[in-house]
């Protein structure tokens, strides 16, 4: 019955999304199969291309899974469907943290002892995680207090109750963005050659193939899993928590918790994300919008399915990144991809604001 | 925390104890002083900015009074949890808005999740019983908007949201009822029907309700006790028909006011003078 959700059908919704999700993995690992057919028949192995696009692919929906999540749970915390880690300023707080720490590491490299030793790279590589989230939390909590402003008496009766309105919301990303992308570009400035080279990349958002590892994306999961999972349990709470201040405490939600706790938590997974790929924009605002139209605006549905529908999003983007070329200068940034995508969408959403669901 | 009783919890007596609160410098409830009981059906009017809102938002919980306190037979508000308050005190606020599209059903169905699991942490994510649902239909019958319980409730009008927020309240079936202005939008047919079930919840089970309203009628006819606050502070307690006189009246909305076949009239005193 539409509103209403068992064990049963929450199950089976799981199983759903998850099995669409395998399929497009299944899809986007044989784009290109020509290669893979090419090898095969000249007798070369197959294996070791189908284990780096397995990572990549892998890669992508990790990015689109973190970033669906972070944009859901930002929407319901921000009471906006328009929010977004991208334009909110998050994604991009995320990145200073990883150039700060390329930048910082990366004369490390060059010490032999380091350089030969297999495992400190890999744990230098690891260790984007940390600055990446550091430059989210930050980045997350000037959003919230520029956007919330002050307690006040307006909305006698909690009607209003920090609803966040969506134009000061898209000025606190503007100026987040603004900021943190002159940081980027102060901290290129300043940065040695071998780091500069890839950062026109990386701030458009794309998956690099070269810089992946098992290790990395190991990481990546758990960190990943242990921001999504408090979420995932808190997702009822989130539907009281999306309504007003009031109305949370009254139907016996503890909002301040709720709200340091899924502030945190999506600063996270939007971290998690930009450690692999950059700042990716658009999927976490398009993800949770697809899904709100199908399956309603119920977040216990919402925290399943916008993820997975990120992950499957980005697989596909990424895919065709890959395959198309669109010149010889090398391969497009995905980011290119979402932000065609997702502008346009953005557009149409502020336009309809107040019929928006 | 442990095992709770499943049965819902009672409460005989709802005190304001001297309780104080400001915005800022700007004190908007001072030395408010009543104690509500079970089986009373209490009327707040008052001017605008007068304090009643925020003396709701004191009562639910979301604000607490920087003097005095709030207690729930003889226990301070704030020793409950968020759920144990929510299984006592349940609030309409004055006008509910989502930035989401739930339905209906969705946003009846959200009372109920204080009821459950209150087991700490890993409490969000839930399903509702077969008898959550029912409690849930009950409360959309009773409001009347059971036939759009699948329409999102940005879809509708003010008066059916309206009734749709009363409806949550209603199935989160707590002891205590606070309304704000809860029949501002709603037809009269709507508002004959939700008196009638007020009263029946305050004589047959032996509810708390208090309601803020600006309809003075209202307060008059339908309320046991009434309490007229003015710049913060209570400036009336008592039966209706003793509380809301003409002198008071006058005082407190500068009106010229009149009994007259058991209903109030009112004119501007600038007619008169």
């Amino acid at each position: 019955m539409n509103g209403t959700i068992t064990a049963k059908s929450y199950a089976r919704l799981w199983l759903l999304a998850t099995l669409a999700v395998a399929a497009v993995f299944l899809l986007c690992l044989l784009c290109g199969y020509d290669v893979l057919l090419r090898r095969v028949t000249v007798g070369w192995p197959a294996a070791e291309l189908l284990e780096s696009r397995m990572l990549r692919l892998i890669a992508a929906a990790i990015v689109g899974f973190a970033l669906g999540a972070a944009g859901v749970t930002l929407q319901a915390l921000l009471r906006n469907p328009l929010a977004d880690p991208y334009v909110l300023g998050i994604s991009s707080g995320a990145s200073v943290g990883v150039m700060l720490w390329l930048l910082f590491t990366g004369p490390l490299l060059a010490i032999p002892a380091v350089a030969t030793s297999e495992f400190l790279r890999q744990l230098l590589a690891c260790g984007t995680t940390i600055p990446a989230v550091a430059g989210a939390v930050v980045s997350c909590i000037l959003v919230f207090v520029l956007a919330r402003g002050r307690q006040s008496n307006s909305g006698e009766g909690g009607g209003g109750g920090g609803a966040v309105d969506p134009v000061t919301l898209l000025l606190v990303g503007v100026v987040i963005s603004a900021i943190n992308g002159a940081l980027l570009m102060l901290l290129n400035n300043i940065a040695p050659g071998g780091v500069q080279r890839s950062l026109l990349n990386y701030v458009m958002g794309s998956i690099n193939e070269q810089a992946l590892t098992w290790w990395l994306i190991g990481t990546v999961i758990l960190v990943l899993a242990g921001a999504y999972l408090p979420v995932l349990l808190g997702s009822r709470a989130l539907n009281i928590g999306s309504l007003s201040d009031v109305e949370s405490v009254s139907l016996g939600v503890n909002i301040g918790r709720l709200r340091t706790l899924c502030f945190i938590c999506a600063s996270i997974m939007t971290a998690a994300g930009i450690a692999l790929s950059g700042p990716i924009g658009f999927v976490g605002l398009i993800c949770p919008h697809i899904c709100r139209s199908i399956w309603g605006a119920d977040h216990r549905k919402l925290v399943v399915t916008a993820p997975l529908c990120g992950a499957a999003f980005l697989m596909a983007a990424d895919s065709l990144v890959r395959v198309a070329q669109f010149s010889s200068n090398g391969e497009l940034p995905v980011g290119v991809i979402t932000a065609l995508c997702g502008g346009p969408f953005f557009m149409v959403l502020l336009k309809r604001k107040g019929a928006v669901g | 925390m442990t095992a709770k009783p499943k049965t819902t919890p009672r409460v005989e007596c709802l005190a304001i104890q001297d309780a104080t609160f400001a915005f800022g410098s700007q004190p908007v409830v001072k030395n408010v002083r009543a104690d509500i009981h079970a089986g009373e059906l209490v009327a707040i009017v008052g001017p605008n900015g007068c304090g009643k809102s925020t003396l709701l938002r004191l009562l639910v919980g979301e604000l607490s009074p920087a003097q005095g306190s709030i207690a729930i037979d003889g226990v301070a508000l704030r020793e409950f949890r968020p759920r144990e308050m929510a299984q006592r005190i349940a609030l309409v606020p004055q006008q509910a808005t989502t930035a989401f599209a739930y339905t209906v059903r969705e946003m009846v169905l959200m009372s109920r999740y204080a009821a459950h699991g209150a087991a700490g942490g890993l409490t969000g994510l839930g399903f509702e019983t077969p008898a959550d649902l029912q409690l849930a239909n009950e409360a959309m019958w009773l409001m009347d908007v059971h036939s759009l319980a699948d329409r999102p409730v940005s879809s509708l009008s003010g008066g059916e949201r309206q009734r749709v927020t009363i409806a949550r309240a209603l199935a989160q079936q707590t002891p205590v009822l606070l309304l704000d202005e809860p029949t501002s939008a709603l037809d009269m047919y709507h508002q004959l029907e939700l008196w009638a079930h007020l009263r029946e919840l305050v004589q047959t089970h032996r509810r708390l309700v208090v309601m803020v309203t600006h309809d003075l009628n209202v307060a008059l006819t339908q309320a046991t006790r009434a309490l007229v606050m003015d710049r913060g502070a209570i400036i009336a307690d008592g039966p209706p028909t003793d509380v809301l006189t003409p002198t008071i009246l006058q005082q407190v909305y500068h009106v010229n006011a009149e009994h007259r076949e058991g209903v109030l009239r009112f004119t501007r005193m600038t007619e008169h003078a």
